[in-house]
């Protein structure tokens, strides 16, 4: 199935739900990494709206990117309660280590508060980070 | 008073817009007791009261948003300090709006603002018309505690794609004015504000203003209170001085504009917040392309020829006129006042029109007078008058707002109509339902937050049988109004069209295989169409240019009133009109047959009137339409022609048949802006005047009287109502208008429609509505509310007319096997003479020829490919635009440039009633090509030849 | 041109359509264009009836 076809079933599939936008969004970023222009244009004229709208719901979330970015993502979260907990002095360190081949990304709170500082890495979140652990977690994604 | 200009200044702004109730309120704001309408803010009100409360992501256009925070008021009895944009007025209500501790909050906030602002005031183009400033000047602010080092976006990089302004982000406060003016009020939504927190940053999705989906309305511009979103040519001139309100001259909206000045200079035009028709709303075409009034093709002094071989001679006013005067006397001594005619302008004035057919009835002894309206909405004079007694639409355009179902049949508002299509997506987007009867799917059909409940993409020319299908519907399944009916209509004519629609052979089913409309579909819209309170009807060009189209008009009427959809706000039968004052070149008697007002020509007691003020005898017999000028031309018969602003040689159908009679006639004068394609065959040329450098009025599509007014001197010296006046004079006529002012009281003395019309009212008023009379003394926003017109043996009943469907001798057959429609597009006007000549051209470089895939395929032509356009009467080539928009079988054009010459395929079939001609329906056949066609090749040829002009001797 | 009006009314049948487009004539037309149709005999039936009339009428 080519691409094309590929973002059509991912559009149908929602057809006439409400709010089938942002289903929309993260099944096609699932698909393909991404939600590049083109594709923004055939969902906005599925969902009839403009392709500004789309994008600017694109670029409220940080999930969502238009080109696909191939690096392993480390998410650190930098949210009141991690800050509290001294996440602001790893992110040096954690930016030192991931170079250009790690993406460093932020999340505003794991749900961790209490055993922070704290990132995500896929779906495995890790707590209690220090500088050593986080260096280390980077260096393994 | 409007006529002095006003020494500059904003626009008022109230924040907040108005509310509309009939219940009042009473409230106190920093003691001053006053009292507005239920629903208005508190920011509102304080306006009103004359306290103006800080804001920046308030504005009267818009609605209540409530982000900035800076027009915290205090109310007794309320927590804390609430918005007053969002607050509404409650009974009792005692409002602060200055107390010292919402003058430490505010300034709170604009610190905050500043801090990521560039503090270039002195040098900034905005300096001195900057709600920012004004409002840092309002809060006092005189430092900013946060310091200008932190993060900010001082650097951000200009967007300077769209020709007519430019975005600046490092200007921008994100106060999303613009992204709501754009979703509010244009309804395109092309702005979103892309990021989040401190990253959030205005941006047309993405891309570049010109590569995004904007269509340069600049309401976001209007909207912007700084300088992030503003006018190019404001920082090239600097900040006007001088404003005068005066009318679009481009389409039949008629919005009315503020044009910005520095002395002569024109700065920027402004939609006026005013103005009824567009209440502060505006296209690219007023907004922004004006730039053509100072074209260098444009032509200041008159020139004359002996022959249409020869070069042009500039030469003096009086030789030009006493050249013309005498050549126009030797021909009526020849051949007698029928070898003289003058074809009337819809894009000049009233006044103007009204001047033209009296020097033809009058001065040239003929009745030989036309309007280029007749290619366009006669049918809609002569069905409309059937049927309603008048020949006009019956709604303000603000009734739409109340409309509860909208059928849009044979017009493409969101192209022709922007500023009213704007209007019409709010209330769609309000919930209205929509039906588009149209072979192409236009834009309204479906774009962001409109969607037709039903789209009809009939076969072209097919209009008055999904019509009669319609009304088979509504009266074979009950969903007649009986009560409006009895009460408003003929009876005995009602019934024998009820008769006629119910025949078998009108239904849905029975049609469909020729309107080609699946019958199910046809039945739920004309279910809908009945079945909701109100339901109004628009139609344009698609529904008049055909050989049907006055049946179809009057098609459309008899669906009015058979749903009692007359006579009220949100219903209606509504004619968007092309040109600006296609309504007003109507109401002037520029048609044949008829005087100012809708009277026939062989009525004594009209004449009387007439001859009576002129001191002439008036010819009691119809005169010549274009077309038979043009035919009597080739016989010999009709050999003069005065023609004001008009071009037929490129709007007219046919061009071979027009450029035969042009070039069979002795004594062509033309009169205009530039060397038209139809002044190729002239031998007279008169400089005419833009609207930016005359007075007169022009009547918009809702029948709307409103003031041009003269906002510069006149490039080559005269309005054009003095040229028309000085060729008179130039026959031996004494005329003595000193003012368009005094034509207009003449208008008024003869035409009942306009008795209280004058420029005197309209600079006190604004704006009227016709009729204004005894009757309807302050005009009449809505027609035919107790009443129709009483028609000379009417009662003023509504009359069903009986429309037959008798289709277009046009046919597709084996050599040209598809059709040919035509239509318009937003960023061009007509035939273009003005718009070519602006930077809208960026946005349409060429006619290009919709084809539906399967078509260009069978053809072996891909997108971009040069094709061959041909039909019965002639061919022509044009680019290719492979397209789903249009049906199989079905191909689509624009008119806009003449190397296209789109009309050298139209044909010369016409409206059976009124010859309107049939340019929506042409048979065709395309095939790919390699250059252009010959008869392009040759008529660049002429062109050229005939606009030399032999250099100053 | 007369036998697209004809063709137009000929739903009222014979006699008034004739006469409907006698009438549409005399509003529209120059007296000198219906005075050249000369011999309307070829044209279609409401159209030749409706000239008729007009002749008899001046
Ligand atoms: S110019 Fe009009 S269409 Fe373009 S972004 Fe601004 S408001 Fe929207
Ligand atoms: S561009 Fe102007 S209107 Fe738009 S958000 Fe920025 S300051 Fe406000
Ligand atoms: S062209 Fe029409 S819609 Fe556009 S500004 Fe002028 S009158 Fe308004
Ligand atoms: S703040 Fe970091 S997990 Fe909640
Ligand atoms: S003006 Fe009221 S919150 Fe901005």
């Amino acid at each position: 199935m080519d691409d094309s076809a590929r973002l059509a079933e991912i559009i149908a599939a929602h057809a006439g739900e409400e709010g089938a936008l942002l289903p929309i969004l993260h099944d096609v970023r699932a698909a393909f990494g991404c939600i590049a222009r083109a594709a923004q244009a055939d969902i906005a004229q599925a969902l009839n709206l403009s392709r500004a709208e789309v994008h600017g719901v694109i670029g409220f979330y940080h999930d969502f990117t238009e080109t696909p970015d191939p690096r392993p993502l480390v998410e650190l979260c930098r949210a009141e309660a991690c800050q509290a907990r001294g996440v602001e002095a790893l992110v040096a360190a954690a930016e030192r280590a991931a170079g250009a081949r790690v993406r460093i990304g932020k999340v505003w709170c794991l749900g961790l508060c209490s055993v922070g500082p704290n990132a995500r890495i896929g779906d495995d979140v890790h707590a209690r980070l220090d500088e050593a652990r986080l260096v280390a977690l980077v260096a393994g994604a | 008073m409007l006529t002095e200009p006003q020494p500059y200044a904003p626009q008022a702004d109230f924040g907040t817009p108005e509310a509309v109730s009939e219940t009042m309120v009473a409230l106190t704001i920093d003691g001053r007791r006053l009292t507005v309408p239920a629903g208005t803010s508190v920011m509102r009100a304080a306006a009103l009261a004359g306290g103006a409360i800080p804001r920046l992501c308030a504005t009267d256009s818009l609605a209540a948003f409530g982000s900035c925070r800076l027009c915290l008021v205090e109310i007794d009895g309320m927590k804390g300090t609430p918005a007053s944009c969002t607050t509404p007025v409650a009974e009792g209500m005692a409002v602060r709006t200055q107390t010292p501790r919402l003058q430490r909050l505010r300034r709170g906030v604009m610190e905050l603002t500043i801090s990521d602002h560039p503090l270039d005031c002195l040098t900034c183009s905005a300096s001195n018309d900057c709600e920012l400033q004004d409002a840092a000047a309002q809060v006092g602010l005189r430092d900013v505690r946060y310091g200008y080092a932190g993060a900010n976006h001082l650097d951000a990089a200009a967007d300077a794609s769209n020709p007519y302004f430019a975005f600046d982000p490092a200007k921008c406060i994100v106060c999303s004015r613009c992204v709501r003016a754009c979703d509010e009020v244009q309804g395109t939504f092309a702005l979103t504000i892309a990021g989040r927190g401190f990253d959030s940053q205005v941006s047309p999705g993405g891309e570049s203003f010109l590569g995004s989906e904007c269509v340069s309305c600049g309401a976001c511009v209007a909207a912007c209170p700084t300088a992030a979103l503003e006018e190019k040519s404001i920082a090239a001139i600097g900040k006007p001085e001088r404003a005068v309100i005066t009318t679009c001259a481009y389409c039949g909206v008629g919005c009315a504009f503020r044009a910005e000045l520095r002395g002569e200079q024109l700065v920027r035009m402004v939609p006026w917040k005013d103005g009824k028709a567009n209440h502060g709303h505006s296209c690219v075409k007023g907004r922004f392309a004006w730039g053509y009034a100072h074209h260098r093709d444009r032509i200041t002094t008159p020139m004359i020829r002996e022959r249409i071989d020869q070069p042009w001679r500039e030469v003096g006013w009086d030789e030009a006129l006493g050249f013309a005067a005498a050549r126009l006397k030797e021909i009526k001594a020849r051949h007698g006042a029928q070898a003289l005619g003058g074809i009337t302008s819809s894009r000049c004035t009233n006044e103007e029109t009204f001047l033209v057919q009296k020097l033809v009835r009058a001065g040239f002894g003929s009745n030989n007078v036309d309007t280029c309206a007749r290619v366009c909405h006669s049918p809609t004079g002569y069905g409309l008058k059937a049927t309603f007694g008048t020949s006009a639409g019956t709604q303000d355009f603000d009734s739409v707002m109340a409309a509860d179902v909208i059928l849009v049949i044979g017009a493409n508002p969101t192209d022709a109509h922007p500023v009213f299509a704007s209007r019409l997506k709010q209330r769609l987007r309000q919930g209205a339902k929509l039906i588009v009867v149209d072979p192409r799917r236009i834009d309204l059909v479906r774009s962001p937050h409109v969607a037709a409940a039903h789209h009809l993409a009939l076969q072209p020319g097919t209009n008055v049988a999904v019509l009669t299908a319609m009304a088979h519907v509504i009266v074979t399944e009950g969903l007649v109004d009986e009560g409006f009916i009895a009460a408003r209509c003929e009876r005995d004519e009602y019934q024998d069209w009820a008769r006629f629609v119910c025949e078998p052979r009108h239904s849905p089913e029975a049609l469909a295989a020729v309107t080609r409309v699946p019958a199910g579909d046809l039945r739920a819209a004309a279910r809908l169409f009945a079945s909701q309170r109100n339901g109004a009807i628009y139609y344009g060009l698609g529904v008049t240019e055909h050989s049907q189209g006055s049946s179809t008009v009057m098609a459309i009427a008899n669906l009015a009133m058979a749903t009692g959809n007359i006579g009220r706000a949100g219903v209606g039968v509504n004619p968007l009109r092309g040109q600006n004052n296609v309504q007003g070149a109507c109401d002037m008697g520029s048609f044949p047959h008829e005087l100012s007002g809708y009277r026939h020509i062989s009525d004594g007691a009209t004449r009387a009137l007439f001859e009576k003020d002129w001191g002439v005898a008036l010819d009691p017999d119809p005169g010549l339409r274009i077309p038979d000028m043009l035919d009597a031309a080739r016989d010999g018969s009709f050999r003069a022609l005065y023609i004001q602003g008009e071009d037929i040689l490129q709007s007219d159908p046919d061009t071979h048949h027009v450029a035969a009679g042009l070039a069979a006639m002795e004594c062509v004068i033309v009169h205009d802006l530039f060397l038209n394609e139809t002044a190729s065959y002239a031998h007279v040329f008169l400089p005419g005047s833009s609207f930016l450098e005359k007075t007169g009025t022009f009547t918009n599509a809702e029948r709307r009287i409103q003031m041009v007014r003269r906002v510069m001197t006149p490039a080559n010296g005269l309005e054009d109502w003095e040229v028309t006046q000085a060729l008179a004079r130039a026959l031996g006529l004494d005329w003595r208008y000193d003012s368009s002012a005094a034509i207009m009281d003449e208008i008024a003395r003869l035409t009942p429609s306009f008795a209280g019309v004058s420029h005197e009212r309209l600079d006190a008023e604004g704006s009227l509505q016709w009729p204004v009379d005894a009757a309807h003394p302050d005009g009449s926003p809505v027609m035919h509310v107790d009443g129709f017109v009483p028609g000379p043996n009417g009662k003023g009943r509504g009359k069903f007319v009986v429309t037959d469907y008798i289709p277009t001798d046009e046919r597709t057959g084996l050599r040209f096997p598809l059709l040919l429609t035509t239509g318009r597009i937003l960023s061009q006007y007509n035939v273009g003479a003005q718009t070519r000549r602006t930077d809208n051209s960026i946005w349409h470089e060429e006619d290009l020829l919709e084809i539906h895939p399967t078509d260009a395929e069978s053809r072996g032509l891909a997108e971009g490919d040069r094709a061959r356009l041909a039909s019965r009467t002639g061919e022509t080539t044009l680019r290719v635009h492979v397209t789903e928009r249009v049906a199989p079988g079905v191909v689509y054009t624009t008119f806009h440039h003449p190397a296209t010459q789109a009309n050298v395929v139209t044909t010369d079939y016409s409206d059976w009633a009124t010859n309107c001609p049939e340019y929506k329906v042409t048979a065709v056949q395309v095939t790919p090509s390699n250059g252009p066609s010959a008869w392009q090749e040759d008529y660049a040829d002429l062109t050229a030849r005939a606009r030399r002009i032999a250099p100053a001797a | 041109m007369a036998n697209q009006i004809a063709a137009n009314f000929a739903i009222a049948g014979g006699e008034a359509a004739a006469r409907a487009t006698a009438e549409h004539i005399r509003q529209f037309w120059n007296s000198r264009m219906i005075a050249a149709m000369g011999d309307t005999s070829g044209l279609d039936p409401i159209a030749a009836a409706a000239f008729a009339q007009l002749r008899i009428d001046g």
